[in-house]
């Protein structure tokens, strides 16, 4: 059994919010904007929705069986052949997840903070920490969570708020943006495509059970899409849809017109902070959930010993995408469509094995 | 003993890292830090740069300083293919890095306007280290002449001077201020076109100015404000563009009517006749007292209706009238005239901008963006070519909230 | 080879890592009483059995099998423990464990009891560890007043004891391995002729210093006692403010040579008898040679030893460590230290000097916040400078960057160079001045860091910027409480230093991550390190914002003591309704 440690709801819920949040640091806003215009900050209610629903699916299966986590139960309904390949299948999704966040949150370091830094230098450090916050384990990370979200999420708030004197409420308009189905439709397609459903599926013993898991994945989801409605909201207020789509990383252009007088201004520094301390956060949870899936898979006593190939594998895997644009297209083409499978579909095709398996034992009986 | 051979080895790691790293390190002595950027028409579609740079000698302030005079900035211009292609260019012939970000002000040159400077702004959007919330301005004249005339008045360093007069325009309301990030937004726009304040160098005395009796206060372009002294740089009026391009001018006033029409406008000074019998002029501190309320109709052949109502509160501060109009029966003549007066100054102004100008400087695309459902169909509609059809109607009410220091006026006595 | 292979290690897998499987754990009281927050489920953890498997990358030398023992126990064992009857006998086994007559400190005294040669007996004590006044009024009970009995010799010690001697603590003991133990504790122990016992009386009195007002840790408020080097003088302070009977004072002995009392203080009613348990447990397991401060013992009893951060809280302060106990924490004195340990201790306790209780909650809490900024300031100043002036110095307002660029002009050196130079001096002087004799060593302090900096600055070797910074890094660093996280930020002062220099304020904020994930992970005697805002537990009222007094109505929820309560919901029965809207 993998001595994973516990921690409370509360530490839970930031855990998945801020994993969550971290897709607004990078260029993926910028894809919702482009799909939405001026309505792009609707597009995450249709997610959240569609997460919740995800969640609540999830929580079936864990309450089926309490002492198990995803892991367990994937391969107890498919059998061993069919199971552990769905369970490489979440496995390689979060490797996916670590991969490209690792590039794009490499890549976008360079364009803001440190132009003329080796990649592979950035990166390395990005899973250097990510490493150590796997080895201490999900305790830890946990507990580092906790004891950050506030200036997190604090500083999030404070860098959109601080540019009320720049809205123009105007930008929000025409209301329904780009259309009906683009913004409802792909925009939810788009926005419910989460890590945190199966993350926390794997991670339901260290948070306290299936019970809470529904409550858990509610807040943790509330805050995050709360956040990126926000910041798409602010993002096509501040500089309209047509700057909001052009830049790569809306959240950054953000905090640089930042205006508060002649001395307060140009805290993109602040926002750098914020954003490597998200991103190293969600590198070393990704690479903790590949690590614990796989050792669970395999029915290894320890997750420890994966961490050190996995790392490695992210890391080579994140220098194989040629270029940013080429990044960008994995993650809204590839991963946002991929997210789909293990968070939604292998719950669904689950319940769906139970059911049968009931079908057969009662027809059996 | 193998702990400290390991902690030994990390730091000669940690130390190492630090010889081979600094990748993107810059020491603050090796910058060379540019406060503002000035840009004119060169040869073919070459542009002329202009630089001001900051010497941060002269910045450690009057202590140690010494050693003779030396100016607080130097300028230096080239001549290039493109706002960027400088950096090189200029880095053969100084031995700084030269620095952008903290570059005040970007100064076009009306000539250059002229010819639209929209694929140099979206190079400028681009490089990182050009920030969105720079000021703007476009010069009459050469903006290298600009620059190199901006001796600051009371300033050390130019970089605050630029940021003060965005400051400025809450006070009088003779210039707008549009910073690079809005002006490259009001480009890109369906629903507004872009407006830059005015600068100008004036040289000499009053007599090169025009005349200034003739005129009211704000009638004036940036270059012909009487302004004798030190201070030779000058900020009135506003360049109108219709896409990227430059298409005309407004004066000081007709500013003032157009900050107020988009509710920007701070407080200003300014005058009226006496409307009762003509005898003098009463001057008044205007403010705008509340943002102006727009209401748009639109109706199914896509005309559109736009009524915007202003709401004003002057002050007396000058009465050179024998009529007393602190007087709460005469005060209402007087509110009535004043608005009568804004009425008409704003109506001509929006007359312009629909027949000479062609070009919504107002953003009343904006308030009628929202009889629209999706960007599809709001696209289609062409507010932008539309504009000069609409039917604008401006009502002003005005109150005059207090009178001064004085109470009541009491005609000079005549002998 | 050692460097690669612990290398190797490092990276490698190690089947377990969890030295200590100690995890405090709830208390029936709790269970019952609280209701807790969601985030204390954190370390209600079942823990695996405490694996014996030790780390193997350094290798501890474990002098379990080495034999440091007393040499007179060596030899003794080997012959007879207890003392016989025969005094010859006794004097030549005295005279071989101390090594008499070479070792002059050992005084063995001849008398008759009550004036009768029939009665013969001997003191042996210690010249310097007794007292002489309590002494002489033994050897008059003994010689002069004492009416020889016509008793059995074998039962004169008891005799004795209970008969003729008017010392207040006696008692007769005939292993000697325990008159040993009392001889070197400063007893006099009296052999007879023809008894096998042998009687101790107390005649402790060595020269030791008195109840002193704190040194290290002063304060305007509050109680201006201090610990001193004496163990029983340490317990009675602690007694003084306590008057309890609850209050427990456990002893135990380590050191095989120095053979120092460690005593182990706790409110038997309150303290979670687990938390003694693994204390006791600690402690004991120790083997070594000598434990001379309690500084030393800290190290032996951490869970986390590699780690910067101190994982036990010493103070020289006795209402501090009353504090604690009242809380449920234990305290561990040792013979000859004048700063306690208490155990289990957080980070924000040792950011606490416990007077801000004393002072109104107002005032408390505007100098914990206070103390947070400094807290921050200290470890992250210089490296944050590094980070904006080298690589992001569009941070600055332009007039700043233009004045700090202007200063640096005619600096020869770069920025990392400068930070260090100063860095390097204000350490030196920090050093210097406490080892500067009497006086001058304070002096040295102010006006050495002054002169220097001025004097650096106008010889254009640092900017003036630069001497500010240091300078407020200083004193940040100096409004940290306590000595040993103090010196622990200083440490970290140049890593970040180095992170700052190299990545700018990518490798601080990554620095900060990895230094909150490793500070994180620390456990001190079960209890989390960062608690209780990481994890977060129950407990508010006292982290760095402090609450009136009459708020504080439960212990913290981390310690897990007998008894949460610590005073009713109403604690001013005054007021109707207690001062409080509701709850």
């Amino acid at each position: 059994m993998i001595k994973e440690g516990k921690f409370g709801p509360a530490e839970a819920i930031v855990l998945l919010a801020v994993s969550n949040v971290a897709r607004i640091f990078l260029p993926y806003p910028r894809s919702l904007v482009e799909m939405g215009g001026p309505a792009a900050w609707i597009t995450p209610i249709g997610g959240f929705a569609v997460a919740l629903a995800g969640a609540y699916i999830m929580s079936l299966l864990l309450k089926k069986n309490p002492d198990n986590t995803i892991i367990e139960i994937t391969e107890e309904a498919f059998g061993p052949a069919l199971g552990i390949t769905f369970n490489l299948i979440t496995i390689a999704f979060f490797i996916s997840v670590s991969f490209l966040f690792v590039r794009q949150f490499s890549e976008a370091l360079i364009i803001a903070a440190l132009p003329e830094t080796p990649i592979s230098v950035i990166a390395a450090v990005f899973l250097a920490i990510g490493l150590l916050g796997a080895y201490l384990g999900i305790e830890a990370i946990a507990r580092s969570t906790r004891l950050t979200y506030i200036y997190v999420f604090g500083g999030i708030v404070f860098l959109l708020f601080a540019l009320i004197p720049q809205w123009n409420f105007d930008n929000l308009f025409p209301v329904l943006g780009n259309g009906f189905f683009p913004v409802f439709g792909l925009g939810t397609f788009s926005t419910a495509a989460v890590t945190e459903i199966i993350l926390a599926a794997v991670l339901v013993q260290s948070m306290g059970g299936a019970d809470k898991y529904v409550r858990i994945n509610f807040f943790a989801a509330l805050i995050a899409f709360t956040v990126l409605s926000i910041l798409l909201a602010v993002s096509v207020l501040t500089m309209g849809k047509e700057i909001s789509t052009e830049t790569t990383l809306p959240f950054y252009r953000l905090s640089r017109n930042i205006y508060l007088g002649r001395f307060f201004q140009r805290v993109e520094a602040l926002f750098i902070i914020i954003w490597s301390i998200v991103g190293a956060l969600k590198i070393a949870l990704t690479l903790y959930g590949a690590a614990v899936s796989l050792a669970r898979t395999l029915k290894l006593p320890d997750y420890r010993p994966l961490i050190w190939p996995l790392g490695l594998i992210i890391f080579i895997l994140s220098f194989l995408p040629p270029d940013l644009p080429t990044t960008i297209k994995l993650d809204t083409d590839f991963l946002r469509v991929f997210a789909h499978v293990p968070n939604y579909l292998l719950p669904l095709l689950l319940l769906a094995a139970y059911w049968l398996k009931g079908r057969v034992r009662r027809a059996g009986n | 003993m193998p702990a400290t051979k390991l902690y030994a080895f990390l730091l000669l790691v940690i130390s190492l890292l630090s010889l081979t790293g600094c990748w993107s390190m810059r020491e603050t002595d090796e910058i060379a830090y540019v406060l503002a950027v000035g840009f004119d028409k060169g040869e073919k579609d070459n542009l002329v740069l202009t630089l001001s740079i900051a010497n941060p000698r002269t910045a450690t302030g009057g202590g140690g300083g010494g050693g003779g005079e030396e100016t607080t900035r130097e300028i230096v211009s080239v001549e290039t293919i493109g706002p960027l292609a400088m950096l090189d260019l200029l880095n053969t012939a100084i031995d700084r890095r030269i620095y952008l970000q903290h570059a005040k002000a970007f100064i076009f040159s009306e000539d250059l306007a002229r010819e639209g400077i929209g694929r140099w702004l979206s190079a400028l959007m681009r490089f990182r280290e050009i920030r969105g919330n720079s000021e703007v301005f476009i010069c009459r004249g050469k903006a290298r002449d600009l620059i190199q005339k901006t001796s600051p008045f009371l300033e050390l360093s130019p970089a605050k001077q630029f940021e003060l007069i965005r400051k400025m325009s809450e006070i009088h309301g003779l210039y707008p201020t549009t910073q690079l990030i809005d002006l490259y937004l009001d480009t890109k726009s369906h629903a507004k076109q872009a407006v830059l304040p005015l600068a100008a160098i004036h040289e000499g005395e009053f007599e090169l100015a025009k005349p200034g009796h003739e005129r009211g206060l704000g009638e004036y372009l940036a270059g012909e404000v009487p302004v004798a002294g030190k201070s030779k740089v000058q900020f009135t009026g506003t360049a109108v563009f219709r896409e990227d391009k430059l298409v005309g001018l407004l004066d000081g006033q007709d500013t003032r009517y157009f900050l107020m029409l988009t509710g920007h406008f701070g407080s200003g000074y300014m005058g009226i006749k006496d409307p009762l019998d003509g005898s003098g002029d009463i001057g008044l501190r205007v403010r705008q007292g509340q943002k102006p309320k727009y209401r748009t109709g639109i109706d199914e052949d896509g005309n559109v209706a736009i009524d915007v109502e202003l709401f004003l509160e002057p002050e007396i501060t000058a009465s050179y009238s024998a009529n007393d109009f602190e007087r709460t029966d005469l005060k209402p003549i007087l509110e009535e005239a004043f608005s009568k007066q804004t009425e008409q100054g704003c109506h001509n102004l929006i007359k312009r901008t629909q027949d000479e100008l062609r070009a919504d400087i107002f953003g009343f695309g904006e308030k009628v963006k929202r009889k629209f459902l999706t960007v599809q169909t709001w696209e289609e509609y062409k507010w932008l070519e539309r504009y000069p059809e609409a039917q604008v109607n401006v009502s002003v009410r005005s109150q005059i909230r207090r009178t001064g220091l004085l109470m009541k006026t009491i005609p000079t006595r005549q002998e | 080879m050692n460097i690669l292979k612990t290398f190797l290690e490092m990276i490698s897998y190690r089947e377990n890592l969890d030295r200590e499987g100690f995890i405090l754990q709830e208390t029936k009281d709790e269970k019952i009483a609280g209701p807790d927050s969601d985030g204390k489920a954190a370390d209600k953890e079942i823990s695996d059995k405490p694996r014996a498997k030790k780390r193997n990358f350094i290798k501890p030398r474990r002098p379990s099998e080495i034999n440091y023992g007393d040499p007179a126990e060596k030899t003794d064992s080997a012959k007879t423990d207890s003392a016989s009857s025969s005094l010859a006998e006794n004097r030549e086994v005295i005279n071989r464990l101390y090594g008499l007559p070479d070792n002059k400190d050992i005084i063995t005294r001849d008398f008759f009891l009550g004036m009768n040669s029939a009665y013969k007996g001997m003191a042996v004590f210690i010249d310097g560890l007794t007292d002489k006044a309590v002494q002489d009024l033994l050897f008059q009970a003994l010689m002069l007043f004492a009416v020889p009995p016509d008793a059995d010799r074998g039962k004169l010690a008891k005799l004795v004891m209970k008969a003729l001697l008017p010392g207040n603590q006696v008692k007769v003991i005939s292993s000697f391995k325990d008159i040993l133990a009392a001889v070197n504790m400063g007893d006099t122990v009296l052999f007879f002729d023809g008894c096998a016992g042998a009687v101790v009386v107390e005649t402790k009195g060595w020269e030791h210093r008195g109840v002193e007002r704190p040194v290290t840790e002063q304060s305007i408020q509050g109680p201006q006692e201090a610990f001193n080097e004496t163990l029983r003088a340490n317990t009675a302070l602690l007694r003084k403010i306590i008057k309890n009977e609850n209050l427990t004072t456990e002893f135990s002995v380590v050191g095989q040579r120095s053979q120092t009392m460690i005593a182990v203080m706790y409110l038997r009613d309150l303290a979670n008898p687990d938390l003694v348990k693994e204390v006791k447990r600690r402690i004991n397991s120790i083997k070594t040679d000598s434990i001379l401060d309690s500084g030393v013992l800290e190290q032996f009893i951490e869970e986390h030893p590699y780690n910067l951060h101190p994982t036990a809280l010493a103070t020289e302060r006795p209402d501090r460590v009353a504090s604690k106990i009242l809380e449920g924490r234990v305290a561990i004195i040792v013979d000859g230290s004048p700063n306690v340990l208490t155990v289990p201790t957080t980070m924000y306790e040792q950011l606490q000097t416990g007077e801000e209780m004393y002072i109104h909650w107002q005032y408390g809490t505007f100098v914990r916040w206070l103390r947070a900024v400094a807290f921050l300031l200290s470890f992250l100043l210089p490296g944050l400078y590094l980070a904006v002036v080298l690589y992001h110095q569009e941070m600055i307002p332009t007039e700043l960057i233009l004045a700090i660029a202007g200063n640096r002009e005619k600096v020869p050196f770069p920025s990392i160079v400068e930070v260090l130079l100063m860095e390097l001096s204000f350490e030196l002087i920090r050093e210097a001045g406490l080892r500067i004799p009497g006086v001058m060593g304070a002096t040295i302090g102010i006006v050495g860091a002054l002169i220097l900096g001025q004097a650096a600055v106008q010889a254009n070797i640092v900017s003036p910027i630069l001497v500010i910074l240091v300078s407020v890094t200083g004193l940040a660093s100096f409004a940290i409480p306590y000595h040993s996280l103090a010196f622990s930020l200083r440490i970290y002062r140049f890593v970040y230093i180095a992170l700052g220099s190299t990545l700018g304020i990518f490798g601080i904020s990554m620095g900060l991550i990895a230094h909150v994930n490793l500070t994180a992970n620390l456990k001190s005697f079960g209890v989390p390190y960062l608690a209780p805002t990481g994890p977060r537990t129950a407990d508010w009222t006292d982290i760095v914002t402090v609450a009136p007094a009459f708020f504080h109505e439960r212990r913290p929820d981390y310690i897990n003591p007998l008894d949460m309560t610590r005073q009713p919901q109403v604690s001013r029965g005054w007021i109707k309704d207690g001062g409080k809207k509701n709850d």
